[in-house]
């Protein structure tokens, strides 16, 4: 440290005083004489001198301040505007000194009180160590974000709805629900999630983690109702919705507390938006949770809480109490406290807590039920019931379907969506799904939803029909299980490159996953006869690269093309397998 | 070798039943280019009726863009076969019906075969 020191201390010495020439003019020595008099004289003379009004205007009152810009005619607004590395015009200042005033005049709601409290946000520079020769430098601390584009991470935005109370949480997973539900648009979800948190919408992150916090809503949601309706889809949404619970717990948000107390709360729906379809099924599903652990027997409760806290937490087992878990009466609410003990510690205990939030959750999770094709009805194991084993035992459904959420986007021109490859020269998947919609639009892009899809099956055919565009459909013969005979598509209005994702989704609504073969009938259209025709192998015709990327999209691993001839058709067959 | 007749009874039954909707628009298969209508199809119809009537539906093809069984890609003879017998053994199937398109139906056809990548 003190060879640093000396070297400072010389640097200071070595630079001469700037104003030394200057002072040494016959000016400079008559200012250095010049008396108290003459000094007030040329400060009044100065035309960038201050009044004090700085200081002034910090002690006025509101009402004050309205009457002096009403006064001085300033009462208008004004905007510093920069342009972000991107070419986004980002909004760096602003005064907008009406709106101010008359803030202080209206009742506050909910919204601007939340708005009220400093949501300036922060940097944290967590606690980095470097080594400078023998010494360490240690860079910690926390700033504000002053001149520089808001941050949020996921964590910190789970934290943030997880201090708000039960009631505003319940608005976000509502939301949430209906943004993944298609009810609203991702769009609005995340505009309504950075305002209740009081981030705004223009946050780095924000899109992202809002994104991610959907996903983890919808998976605890939509679970709870596919089981509910015995749907086939519940045997696929059940390995994801402990992993959500897992992610929003250690979030510290109290997700069936929060529907809890929003459906108990008579009169919340007319005034804070109907959530109470969409929560219903998150209540449900805590309820069938507690219930289960509530028909153990204390020593299973114990065995089960003491086995999984000590998988999962290791060492932290004894700090966060296997007993504590054992002995809830509501094993929702301890999971919950759980999680919120948790956000608090660093992010190796949290992935520990979340899984096992998870763990738990998976343990206690009401079974999806499945028809056998003699009509009994069987629970699946979730550990157990692979898709493939489960389509084997039952297939087809009818009734409304909403697709998985899958970031597509569109380009400017042809109605197309953009290719994995064309979405590496933007910078890839993640980097446009963490992109806002005006970032997109800036650079010519648009997201693209897949629409819901209308079920029909028969004895034995699927169909799967687009909502809103009469022209696309899919249909598919079903003469053994693991096989599929694809025999009509087409994705209508729907964006070219589209196909392949409309019949995965065709496939995974139905459970008819062709986890042995899957044959492409009567390929008589033009393209494919041309190929042929050139001595193309099948595999590089137009309808198996879309049949291809469908099988990809589920799971499902193409081992082999080839062509076959039967009576006046030529088919595609492709053996597959399951990717494991 | 076509066997001895097209259908099975079930699904002559399932075929004999449906009825001519002339208000109805149709679909196009981009895997074989052709047209289908809603009620071209009965619900319930095994795999191997399913395959009789994409015989038929793809010979109609032909005859909606002009061409002949001549022109088939495949088998035109074969596919001459399946539509004789196929009018003798289903002669009120709605498809017979539209071997001919309308303006609309012929536009958004040429329209749909003419697209270089359907999916």
């Amino acid at each position: 440290m003190s060879d640093l020191s000396a070297k400072d201390k010389g640097d200071r010495q070595s630079g001469a005083p700037a104003d030394k020439a200057a002072l040494n003019t016959p000016e400079g020595r008559q200012i250095r004489n010049a008396s108290g008099d003459q000094l007030e004289a040329i400060k009044a003379a100065n035309p960038n001198a201050s009044d004090g009004s700085v200081k002034n205007w910090a002690l006025m009152t509101k009402a004050e301040k309205f009457a002096h810009v009403e006064k001085t005619g300033q009462d208008r607004s004004l905007e510093l505007v920069d342009k972000d590395p991107s070419g986004i015009e980002v909004v760096v200042a602003a005064r907008q000194m009406v709106v101010e005033v008359e803030a202080k005049s209206q009742p506050a709601t909910a919204l601007q009180e939340v708005a009220e409290i400093d949501s300036r946000p922060i940097k944290d520079f967590g606690f980095d160590v470097k080594q400078h020769g023998q010494d360490k430098v240690i860079r910690t601390g926390v700033e504000y974000q002053v001149g520089q584009r808001p941050e949020v991470t996921e964590q910190n935005l789970f934290e943030r709805i997880g201090a708000l109370p039960l009631e505003q949480q319940a608005q976000v997973i509502g939301a949430g629900i209906k943004a993944y539900n298609g009810e609203l648009t991702h769009q609005q979800f995340r505009i309504g999630v950075g305002a209740i948190t009081g981030l705004g919408d223009g946050v780095v992150g924000l899109a992202q983690s809002a994104e991610s916090l959907g996903n983890s809503i919808i998976g605890v949601a939509q679970f709870s109702r596919d089981v509910m309706t015995n749907d086939p889809a519940a045997i696929d949404t059940a390995g994801k919705v402990g992993e959500s619970l897992g992610k929003l717990m250690v979030g510290c948000i109290h997700v069936f507390s929060a529907a809890d107390a929003y459906l108990g709360s008579v009169g919340a729906a007319t005034t804070v938006g109907d959530y109470g379809k969409a929560l219903r099924d998150v209540s449900w599903l805590g309820q069938q949770i507690n219930s289960r652990w509530v028909a153990m027997s204390p020593e299973e409760k114990t065995r089960l809480a003491t086995k999984l806290t000590v998988e999962n937490l290791g060492g932290l087992a004894v700090g966060f109490g296997a007993d504590r878990l054992a002995k809830s009466v509501k094993i929702t609410e301890a999971l919950e406290a759980l999680g919120a003990e948790a956000s608090a510690m660093g992010s190796g205990v949290r992935e520990k807590a979340s899984k096992l939030i998870s763990r738990m959750a998976d343990e206690l999770m009401p079974q999806p039920m499945g028809v056998t094709p003699d009509g009994r009805l069987i629970p699946i194991k979730n550990d157990a019931g692979r898709i493939d084993d489960f389509a084997a035992k039952m297939v087809g459904r009818s009734g409304e379907y909403v697709p998985a959420h899958k970031p597509m986007f569109l380009a400017p021109g042809p109605n197309k969506v953009l290719s994995e490859r064309e979405m590496e020269t933007f910078g890839g998947l993640k980097k446009l799904e963490a992109m806002s919609d005006g970032e997109l639009a800036s650079i010519g892009l648009r997201r693209y939803e897949m629409p819901k899809l209308n079920l029909q099956r028969d004895d034995f055919s699927i169909k799967a029909f687009v909502i809103g565009d009469t022209k696309a459909w899919v249909h598919a013969s079903l003469p053994r299980p693991g096989t599929v005979v694809l025999e009509h598509l087409d994705n209508g209005a729907m964006p070219s490159g589209t196909g392949g994702e409309l019949l995965a989704q065709a496939l995974k609504a139905h459970g008819a996953h062709p986890t042995e073969r899957v044959i492409l009938k009567n390929i008589v259209n033009k393209e494919s006869f041309q190929a042929i025709k050139a001595g193309a192998l099948p595999q590089d015709t137009h309808i198996a690269g879309c049949v291809t990327k469908a099988l990809r999209l589920l799971g499902i691993k193409p081992v082999s093309y080839r062509y076959e001839t039967v009576g006046d058709k030529v088919n595609i067959v492709i053996d597959t397998v399951v990717v494991r | 070798m076509l066997q001895k007749t097209l259908f099975i009874p079930r699904d002559l039954q399932l075929i004999e039943e449906l009825v001519l909707e002339p208000t109805l628009e149709p679909r196009f298969n981009a895997i074989s280019a052709y047209l289908v209508w809603d009620d071209e199809l009965p619900s319930g119809i095994t795999p191997d009726g399913l395959d009789v009537l994409s015989s038929l539906w793809t010979a109609r093809s032909l005859f909606q863009r002009g061409l002949t069984f001549s022109d088939h890609p495949v088998n035109a003879e074969y596919s001459r076969r399946v539509w004789e017998q196929a009018l003798k053994e289903i002669p009120n199937w709605p498809g017979f019906q539209r071997l001919q398109l309308s303006v609309e139906d012929q536009s958004y056809f040429d329209e749909m075969i003419g697209k270089e990548n359907p999916y």
